[in-house]
């Protein structure tokens, strides 16, 4: 008895204090401004507030990327244009990309730590993961008051790609908006064996001749590599199927090669396809012939092949005029193949965003700030090159780093940061640089199922053991390390028994509804 | 004496004692009894909620054992559990036998220096990380610049595809397991020998017993109750794998998974490209129940054959 009495005891005590510890989360939100929000009520909807009327606030922004050189001489600056301008002392937090920055931001969101704005996207701190569960403030009726510009800079089918059942849960960064693999050509290997390498993208085969003929050169240098694989393992082969994934393997058929195509909307699973299955084969063939980097299970040895100099052919995601940049600073020449046109789709237009989170105490006020950094090319600028005159000098309008050494500059992870076009062009940049973004965005195909993204919630027990087998098959099968014909029906085998056909009837029903409603 | 005046004389008695232990006590109570409230995570869809953590989990939607449906939906589940359950027990038992007979070894050695350079060297790989291992594994198993295929080849056999073959790798995570936590699981059993009482030893060396059964007749029979207990606490992480091993040392190559794929390599397959907090929660908990269980009834049997040597 007596012991009993002392553990029951035990129990209340434990729940009492945990209900207490939830009530005071409850009634102590953090109050860095001291405003909870009230401005928002004040006036009419629909007027940007005024900014003498409003109070201080601090926003706090976690952004992906290590955090640059002098990065707190920048925020210094920034807060003082920022505090007459819009009345925010802003916290710009950094965190390198990969594991951490993800693994940060999901304890984050999902511990409720107090946070302002952060960076998401579909490959890091998972926009389509977390906005569902609530993470982040749907911005659609706020935009209109308090990010006019935004509206006006990001346009419609921008917006479409991140809308979950018709809310934005964040601000797309203006940046390339279409993706596009292409193949990286180190033009000396190319003149030195006669290799036409503009045509590689037309076809397949040419690709393989041209990968013999080149091999060649492995009699020479022991370490050069026709084709390089990553061992991360890229799958940038997959873009180049006549299909569009939802979620992979499973999609819709679309060949964007063909301007007329009319997509049939049916969901398969794209494994299963011919198209799929040849690909492969010519790229088990590389890897037999011994055409990509040796010993493709080895341990990454983190050698740096770009430096090495000594490769051909990269399958590679695009950046506009990366072609020039890599060449610059490379010292040798690289050109680029497109290898399909490039293609506008759910997953492009969601590489990099900027969200509100719930937690948030002065969400409007952060929209704002978001407002100013995609339509002020000063705050812009600032958060992208540092201080004028310390990080860097403007001569004749374009950036130039003088006699800085690179660990002098401020350099943060460019792109991701906000509305890329506001940025000043460095020196050694075309002219036209920001008109062939605008050209590279407006004339890329789109998907046809643009801005349909599932929702998992009925098979989200399927989805998730074929993560597993899909982290088991795909980094072996797309450089070829293991044989398509054998472990192929193996890997599609598994995705059915893991419940593919439940997936394709649930995606399907999904998909048709969302026709309906478009 | 009533029951209840003898508790409060012994409390009156220990105050400065209990003082002391006070700050322990109230620390394990915030910090690690208070969060286990927090298991009720894995039976719901957690959402994220404006007013914190807390208030999260509390409102979010009860969904029963949705969570752990990943777990068993696989049509591996077999071959993981199966490897989980079989390596831990193999692992448990062997790497037991082997840090007895190095803790004998040890002892039997005179030199003071040398027993200090052979501690040092076996107990120096418990403190490399599982990537550094595996790095170590593969420069003996690399297909083509390995030491094994080299050796192989330059005596004449068919150099073996190593990463390729599942049936040699229950050996290998066995000799790396054994290579990595032999000498530090021997201090344990070295220290509780050192303890013994020495005369007996002496007594038998009288009547003239060998080394042999000197360890036998002696040295096992006194350490029967450090062995059940380190038995008991081993089977609470059956359903617990060394990440590190199974993942980093095979080189996540999927012909090998027959072979490797245990628990925690598939959960952080399944979960690792994305945010969810709910199912690993649902997966930890689930190997922490069956450890519970696992060490009960372990502790139960052992404690109907024999009461001295149970751990509670």
């Amino acid at each position: 008895m007596y012991r009993n009495k002392w553990l029951i005891l035990l129990v209340i005590a434990a729940m009492v204090l945990a209900a207490a510890l939830t009530g005071c989360a409850k009634e102590n939100p953090p109050t860095s401004g001291g405003d909870t929000g009230g401005d928002a009520t004040d006036k009419p909807p629909g007027e940007p507030p005024k900014v003498e009327d409003l109070p201080m606030v601090d926003i706090i922004w976690y952004q992906i990327g290590e955090a640059p050189n002098g990065s707190d001489v920048m925020l210094e600056k920034l807060n003082e244009y920022l505090a007459e301008k819009i009345k925010v002392k802003l916290d710009l937090r950094w965190t390198e990309a990969g594991a951490n920055y993800n693994e940060k931001m999901n304890v984050i969101i999902n511990s409720g730590e107090y946070y302002d704005i952060c960076f998401t996207s579909n490959w890091a701190a998972y926009y389509f993961e977390l906005a569902p569960k609530g993470a982040f403030v749907a911005l659609n009726d706020m935009l209109p008051q308090y990010g006019p510009e935004l509206l006006k800079v990001i346009t419609e089918d921008i917006w479409e790609g991140s809308r979950i059942n018709g809310k934005n849960y964040a601000v797309p960064v203006l940046k390339d908006m279409a993706e596009l693999a292409v193949l990286n050509v180190n033009v000396k290997y190319a003149e030195k064996y006669g290799i036409d390498y503009k045509k590689l993208g037309d076809d397949i085969n040419l690709v393989t001749e041209a990968l013999e003929k080149v091999s060649a050169e492995i009699q020479e240098d022991p370490n050069f590599i026709p084709i390089i694989n990553y061992p991360v393992g890229g799958a940038h082969g997959q873009t180049a199927l006549p299909y569009q994934q939802i979620i992979w393997p499973f999609g819709v058929a679309w060949d964007c090669k063909d301007p007329n195509f009319k997509p049939d909307y049916k969901v398969v699973n794209i494994l299963e396809t011919p198209e799929l299955a040849e690909l492969l084969n010519i790229i088990r063939g590389w890897n037999e012939a011994g055409y990509y980097n040796r010993d493709l299970m080895a341990p990454d040895t983190g050698r740096d092949f770009y430096t090495d100099g000594n490769w051909f052919l990269d399958w590679y995601g695009y950046f506009p005029y990366h072609e020039y940049s890599q060449s610059l600073s490379l010292g040798y020449k690289v050109d680029v193949v497109p290898t399909t046109p490039q293609k506008k789709t759910t997953a492009s237009l969601t590489g990099a965003m900027h969200a509100i989170g719930v937690v948030s105490d002065h969400p409007e006020r952060a929209l704002m700030f978001l407002n100013l950094l995609n339509s002020d090319p000063v705050v812009r600028n600032f958060v992208g090159y540092g201080v004028e005159g310390v990080h860097y000098d403007l001569v004749d309008g374009k950036v130039s780093f003088g006699d800085r050494s690179p660990e002098e500059r401020y350099s943060p992870w460019q792109a991701m940061l906000g509305n890329n076009t506001l940025l000043y062009l460095l020196e050694n940049e075309p002219e036209d640089k920001w008109e062939f973004f605008h050209n590279y965005n407006n004339n890329a195909a789109i998907s046809p199922i643009l801005g349909f993204f599932p929702d998992r919630t009925n098979i989200d027990t399927e989805l998730t053991v074929m993560n597993s087998i899909i982290n088991e098959y795909e980094r072996y099968l797309w450089n070829g390390a293991i044989d398509p014909k054998v472990k192929l029906p193996e890997y599609i085998q598994k995705i059915k028994e893991a419940g593919g056909d439940k997936v394709i009837n649930e995606l399907q029903t999904q998909l048709d509804a969302w026709l309906q409603t478009r | 004496m009533t029951k209840k005046k003898k508790f409060k004389e012994n409390f009156l008695r220990n105050i400065p004692l209990l003082l002391m232990a006070l700050p322990g006590i109230v620390y394990i109570f915030v910090l690690r009894y208070i969060p286990i409230y927090g298991i009720i995570i894995a039976f719901k869809d957690f959402r994220i909620h404006k007013n914190g953590f807390l208030y999260s989990l509390m409102t979010s939607k009860w969904v029963g054992f949705k969570n752990f449906e990943f777990l068993f939906k696989t049509q591996d589940a077999k071959i993981i559990f199966r490897n989980t359950i079989g390596y831990s027990l193999l692992f448990l038992f062997l790497g037991m036998i082997f840090q007895i007979i190095v803790a004998l070894l040890l002892l039997e050695m005179t030199n003071r220096r040398t027993v200090k350079v052979y501690q040092t060297l076996i107990i120096f790989p418990h403190f490399l990380s599982m990537v550094i291992v595996a790095f170590f594994v593969y420069v003996f198993l690399a297909p083509n610049e390995g030491v094994i295929n080299n050796m192989l080849m330059a005596m004449g056999f068919q150099k073996i595809e190593w990463y390729m073959e599942p049936k040699y790798w229950p050996y290998i995570l066995t000799i790396v397991t054994l290579w990595k936590g032999t000498g530090y699981g021997s201090i344990m059993y070295l220290a509780t020998i050192t303890g013994f009482d020495q005369e007996l030893y002496e007594a038998a060396v009288i009547d003239g017993a060998t080394k042999w059964q000197q360890t036998t007749n002696i040295t096992l029979p006194l350490l029967k109750p450090i062995i059940s207990i380190m038995l008991i606490l081993g089977l609470s992480n059956v359903l617990g794998a060394d990440f590190g091993l199974f993942y980093q040392v095979p080189r996540n190559i999927p012909m090998l998974n027959p072979a490797t794929n245990v628990i925690p390599t598939f959960v952080y397959r399944a979960l690792m490209n994305m945010g969810n907090i709910v199912m690993p929660a649902a997966a930890g908990l689930l190997q922490s129940v069956a450890g519970f269980i696992l060490i009960i009834v372990a502790n139960t049997v052992v404690r109907m054959i024999n009461p001295e040597n149970s751990l509670f």
